[in-house]
């Protein structure tokens, strides 16, 4: 039993509760770094939608009104250049003056200084057109001699710089616009992948933990439980196997243990019945040794002392009538030394036979020893007692033993005493009833002889 | 039963604010002297760029618009006094001004400028060339503030109304007018202005930049919020630039 627990003790298995734990911290971190790429995600979505609306919108709606007002200020020049009237090149002029101006809020240098360059050769051509209108009136379609070839050229030049700007800018900002959606259906896209796997692995973390619990943990108790219901019908049969948890494996470890600690005890229980069994027969055998007299069956003299001993003190006590009858075979030893020991033996076993067969069940009748015999009789006077002893003494006499060298009379002599005031205690009953039986053998055999009171 | 009164209590929210938004009417403020903003046309009606874009605010935010006058000096105090929800002015934005209103995103740019008599003798104006010379502009603007703080060495003339200012640079009784680009164009090219031009590069006089805004009740920012998304859908669809075009032969935005 120990060798075996030791044994179990010995390599360890992993625990119940650390194990899951284990799971959850895996489901913890797994769900931790999807929240965590989530974010970054959603962040990042939110971030390129917030710059969509607070930068790249101000951002597009900035070259859009770059792109009017340069193309516009184009327009402004050709009127400028070939505009007949007066006010409407004015206008013009001054509108392109206002162009000019606002050319500060231009983020990009260059352009601010193309504008303004541009805006100069404006107002140097309304210069030479206020001029000529001074000068007189039009003669000639609002062509190349009108002006100097020098601004002419300028216009030329300022309206190929204006040109190349507009077709330059009109695409940066939709780009980025577009390249910005696009981005966001990516990360969109890595988000509902994110989610998509976390889910799914969760799920099958969640499944993997369901069957680690029923495997590890439900069946191993089912198959305790079942071994329990086992060990009251067949403990020694109980086999556990090993589990995998450490504390299942425990459980397991003790329940066989218990089988087979169950299944001793049971032998043991039965050896000690057995023990008691034989222990008690003996016992029983030795009292009987101890009380009986072996040749004839009766009880010995020892018993007979302890009997009479507690018989005489309750009849003192209660006052009951109590007789003693003490008896002993007439010219034993010329018996034994006429036929042998065995004859002798044969006479004895006939006396204690015909004794035990007309004594009631509360007489006492005990062999003291060699040919002398007691009989105590409870509730018995004198005057009864002088029956018994009288119709045994007949009986007796009139009994043939048959033997092995034939048929063989023989008679007893008995003596007679009872319980009375004087009486002190069981010897001095003894002592009576032997004075008694004396008298009998001097008054010449085969005869009662009472104790007389003097 | 709980549910059953928290449903009643959503409905009756709902069932509310359903009625009170297609019965609530947007006042919005306006100036109407500052032309082509805001002013009154032939016809006795409000007009102009303000008006013209209050209006559509107005249908953005599904809201019938009552656009009205109201003089200068006394818009943001009736804002406060909630007397309308907006204004729609041409106004800048300075930090006194902030603490009044909401402002919005802006809804166009401008620059400042002097106006005068073309004058080859006077092509830069700063408090020497300035010096002795009478200077006119709107009173409680941004312009008047900075006349007062660093034209001490000119007479100044504060008038109501820009309109006032141009009359008078008109008629010769003051010598230049302080204002920004896009009305001293409206007026230069009109009948009164052909003798007249700008003087000299724009001036920075506010550090917050040069741009007109939308102004809303101090705390109303949902208002805000909403009127910065129907500004941005104006101008996405279009109708901010048809506008545009109505009054001005360039981008103002």
């Amino acid at each position: 039993m120990y060798a075996e627990s030791s044994i179990r003790n010995e390599n360890r298995r992993p625990r119940l509760v650390p194990t899951l734990l284990l799971g959850a911290i895996i489901a913890g971190i797994l769900g931790g770094v999807a929240a965590a790429v989530l974010l970054m995600v959603q962040y990042d979505i939110l971030q390129l939608a917030e710059e969509a609306n607070r930068i790249l919108l101000p951002d597009i709606q900035a070259e859009v009104r770059t792109v009017v007002n340069l193309e516009r200020l184009k327009v402004f020049g050709e009127i400028v250049r070939h505009g007949a009237d007066p006010v409407e090149r004015r206008e013009a002029q001054l509108a392109a003056q206002i162009l000019a101006m606002d050319a500060v809020y231009e983020k990009d240098a260059s352009i601010k200084h193309r504008v303004n360059q541009v805006y100069g050769i404006i107002e140097r051509m309304a210069a030479h057109r206020a001029q000529q209108d001074a000068v007189g009136p039009l003669t000639e379609p609002a062509q190349g001699p009108l002006l100097d070839g020098k601004v002419v050229n300028d216009w030329k030049e300022a309206s190929a710089i204006l040109e190349n700007l507009v077709q330059h800018l009109s695409v940066d900002a939709a780009v980025t616009a577009s390249e910005g959606s696009a981005r966001i259906a990516r990360q969109a896209k890595r988000a509902m992948l994110v989610v998509v796997l976390v889910s799914g692995g969760l799920a099958l973390l969640f499944v993997i933990m369901i069957l680690f619990v029923q495997c590890a943990v439900v069946r191993p108790i089912l198959h305790a439980t079942y071994g329990l219901k086992q060990i009251r019908t067949h403990p020694g049969a109980l086999q556990m196997r090993r589990e995998r948890l450490q504390e299942l494996d425990d459980i397991a470890g003790a329940v066989g243990a218990f089988g087979a600690a169950l299944s001793q005890i049971n032998e043991r229980t039965a050896d000690l019945e057995r023990e008691i069994t034989e222990r008690q027969q003996a016992q029983a055998r030795l009292m009987e040794l101890a009380t009986t007299d072996s040749l004839t069956g009766l009880h010995n003299r020892r018993y007979f002392m302890d009997t009479a001993t507690q018989e005489f003190e309750r009849a003192r006590r209660y006052q009951i009538p109590l007789s003693l009858l003490m008896i002993d075979a007439d010219r034993f030893k010329s018996i034994n030394d006429r036929f042998g020991h065995h004859i002798g033996d044969e006479v004895l076993k006939a006396l204690a036979m015909i004794g035990q067969r007309q004594l009631r069940e509360t007489d006492l009748f005990a062999r003291l020893g060699g040919e002398e015999f007691a009989i105590l009789l409870p509730q018995t006077d004198l005057a009864d007692a002088r029956v018994v002893a009288e119709r045994l003494r007949q009986t007796i006499a009139e009994h043939t033993v048959d033997t092995e060298q034939g048929l063989l009379n023989f008679t007893v002599s008995l003596g007679l005493s009872s319980l009375n005031p004087v009486t002190a205690d069981l010897d001095d009953l003894l002592r009576q009833a032997d004075v008694a039986l004396y008298q009998a053998k001097q008054n010449g055999r085969n005869r009662v002889e009472p104790t007389l009171f003097r | 039963m709980f549910k059953t009164l928290l449903r009643l209590l959503i409905l009756g929210c709902c069932g509310g604010f359903a009625m009170a938004h297609s019965a609530e009417r947007l006042r919005v403020a306006t100036e109407g002297a500052y032309p082509p903003f805001s002013f009154t046309n032939e016809q006795s009606q409000l007009a102009g760029f303000d008006v013209d874009i209050a209006q559509e605010l107005c249908r953005r935010l599904e809201k019938d618009c009552e656009v009205i006058a109201v003089p200068w000096n006394e818009l943001l105090p009736g804002l406060a006094a909630g007397r309308y929800a907006m204004i729609v002015a041409s106004m800048a934005k300075t930090p006194k001004r902030e603490q009044q209103a909401e402002f919005t995103d802006a809804y166009y740019r401008t620059r400042n400028v002097f106006i005068g008599r073309r004058d080859p003798r006077l092509t830069q104006v700063n408090p020497e060339t300035a010096r002795g010379k009478t200077l006119a502009t709107q009173a409680d603007t941004t312009y008047a503030d900075y006349l007062q703080q660093h034209y001490p060495t000119a007479t100044l003339k504060l008038t109501a109304t820009l309109t006032e200012a141009f009359a008078a640079l008109a008629r010769g009784e003051v010598a230049l007018v302080l204002t920004d680009n896009l009305s001293a164009f409206e007026f230069l090219r009109s009948k009164a202005g052909q003798k007249l031009d700008i003087i000299g590069p724009p001036l920075a006089i506010n550090e917050t930049g040069e741009a007109a805004y939308i102004q809303v009740r101090k705390g109303d920012l949902p208002l805000r919020d909403a009127v910065n998304a129907a500004l941005r859908k104006l101008w996405l669809d279009g109708t901010y630039h048809r506008i545009n075009a109505r009054y001005f032969p360039f981008s103002i935005y």
